[in-house]
């Protein structure tokens, strides 16, 4: 036989890669939890003359007892113990910028500037995520062992220390996936039914973001691979704390009435296109002003255990 | 083969060797297939591949982290590779993170700093070892900050720990000053926390034997605690002077 009609004779009749309808995202750490009770939002910088906001504390309802005296005598004055808590924002951006052939080709449309805006709105929130994780892991109180995996009686222990400290509830944690996963593992070998997690439900995930891992010890569980490391990158240092640890700001930029701008969520994150006509380059920019305090000390824990 | 006569003057031409007879090849039986002659030749070859991405150019699969101020809290102490040791936080230097701000390229961070100390965290100075020297890095080509005693893989999630570096580091800041020792509340408190965690893991080691190396473990951590508090109460001197009480009225009405 010849001139048989082979898939290796006919490059001019095929391509070398078809592409596939299906597309997949990255793996990437992409939790959210903005919503939960414990943090607490610390309000818009927009138009306030400061990018700085100040949250006072007071030391009222409770905090002093009343003082035994005598009849007739003159009771001392109780001084008010104040605080105050500061929260600067900084800008946070990025850019994506995409030539015109790139654009007239995208067979998937993950070029559009729809696209773009959503990946803005989910990076928002992941990295406000990132920020929670990144100041909650210096609370002067920890429990946890260096080189050892957390236990359920660690993380227990963490619950009392906050409740000594008059911290109220509802507490929230936020772990490392690998410490999730080894509490997870040592309730599993210990308790035998004893100590109940409850899992997160597709309810609680929409609700309270895409990081939620359910309650154990009637504290939220977060996962996040945002957890800092600890000990020279020995270990990772989660935390637990309630309301009053953590403090967050954001500032809404105010629209233009550019139609180049999106602003999203009344200015929270800002979307716009900047286009370099002669190199034919088009670049989508979101924008937005996050600021993130560890702000009362007392009402966090953190928890450093093995990596 | 015929005798040579050395005498002769005309020698008969040597005979040629008789021919061996040829091999026949197995005739196929009816219906199965030929078999393989011996001496099939073979030659050594590997298939095409594509050339493999070098490892080696991928930066490690960490996310960014910014650059930090090592500092130290009086309150945390830890027990690392059988030593007591400062347990260092991390302050992060990043625009809106803890009241540091960033204009332009710059950052701003005698707010964050001083804040921190009101807290009591003491800063410690990126050139502590000597001028000139840093105990931080950035990788090159990503924006991951970390201490020199850490090491990170291209294409890899892993962080390799100098453990004895860093302790050595450690020891050696409480040794110049830079950091106070520990105060004994604080080792009491210290050796409070690792009996109990040692207390629920020895326990636990009589029915799960996997859990014995972590007891054994903890016990030496216990013992190292209770060395250095030993040490600690030989440094601490008694108070010279006993405490002012307050004025008691008497049985009779009148104060003492």
């Amino acid at each position: 036989m010849a001139d048989e009609i082979l898939y290796a004779g006919i490059a001019n009749l095929r391509t070398a890669e078809a592409l596939s309808t299906e597309f997949l995202f990255q793996y990437a750490a992409r939790e959210a939890l903005p919503q939960h009770p414990a943090l607490i939002y610390g309000g818009d910088a927009q138009g306030r003359g400061s990018v700085t906001l100040k949250i006072p504390v007071a030391g009222l309802m409770g905090y002093d007892l009343l003082a035994a005296t005598g009849d007739g005598s003159q009771v001392a004055n109780s001084p008010l113990t104040d605080a105050v808590i500061t929260v600067t924002v900084g800008r946070y951006s990025k850019s994506y910028e995409r030539s015109d052939l790139a654009r007239l080709q995208d067979a998937l449309g993950v070029l559009r500037a729809d696209m773009f805006a959503l990946d803005a709105i989910a990076s928002l929130a992941t990295t406000l995520t990132s920020l929670v994780a990144n100041v909650a892991d210096d609370f002067t109180t920890f429990v946890g062992t260096s080189g050892a995996d957390l236990t359920a009686a660690q993380f227990l222990s963490a619950i009392a220390l906050l409740e000594i400290a008059n911290v109220p509830p509802p507490y929230l944690s936020i772990l490392h996936g690998r410490q999730v996963g080894d509490l997870r593992e040592n309730l599993a070998a210990i308790s035998a039914g004893a100590l109940q997690w409850m899992d997160a439900t597709q309810q609680q995930i929409e609700l309270l973001g895409t990081g939620y891992r359910g309650k154990f010890g009637g504290v939220d569980l977060f996962a996040t691979n945002h957890v800092p490391s600890a000990n020279a990158g020995a270990d990772r240092a989660g935390s637990m704390f309630g309301r009053g640890a953590i403090v967050w700001a954001d500032g809404s930029v105010p629209p233009e009435g550019d139609p180049n701008q999106l602003p999203i969520g009344g200015g929270k994150l800002l979307v716009e296109r900047d286009r370099t006509a002669k190199a034919g380059l088009t670049a989508w920019v979101s924008h937005a002003n996050l600021g993130v305090v560890k702000a009362l000390n007392a009402g966090g824990v953190s928890i450093i255990t093995d990596l | 083969m015929p005798k040579l006569n050395p005498n002769a003057k005309e020698q008969p031409a040597t005979p040629e060797p008789p021919k061996p007879p040829k091999a026949k090849a197995a005739a196929p039986a009816k219906g199965k297939a030929r078999t393989v002659p011996a001496g099939l030749k073979v030659s050594q070859e590997t298939p095409l591949v594509t050339a493999k991405a070098g490892r080696e150019t991928k930066p490690p699969k960490l996310g960014a982290s910014p650059p930090f101020y090592f500092r130290f809290h009086p309150d945390r102490w830890c027990v690392l590779g059988d030593h007591v040791v400062p347990l260092l936080g991390k302050l992060k230097l990043q625009g809106g993170l803890n009241r540091v701000e960033k204009r332009n390229e710059t950052l701003h961070i005698r707010v964050a700093v001083s804040h921190s100390e009101d807290e009591g965290w003491i800063t410690i100075p990126w050139d502590v070892e000597g001028p000139g020297t840093s105990y931080i890095r950035k990788i090159d080509g990503t924006e991951l900050w970390i201490s020199r005693f850490e090491r990170v893989f291209p294409d890899s999630e892993h962080i390799a720990t100098d453990e004895a570096g860093y302790i050595a580091f450690l020891h050696k800041l409480v040794e110049d000053g830079v950091v106070p020792a520990p105060e004994l509340h604080v080792l009491e408190a210290l050796e409070g926390k690792t009996r109990q965690s040692w207390g629920e893991v020895a326990d636990r080691a009589r029915h799960v034997p996997s859990y014995a190396a972590l007891a054994e473990r903890l016990a030496r951590d216990l013992e190292v605690v209770r060395a250095e508090i030993d040490k600690r109460r030989g440094e601490t001197a008694p108070a010279a002077t006993a405490p002012e009480l307050p004025p008691i009225a008497d049985a009779a009405g009148g104060a003492s």
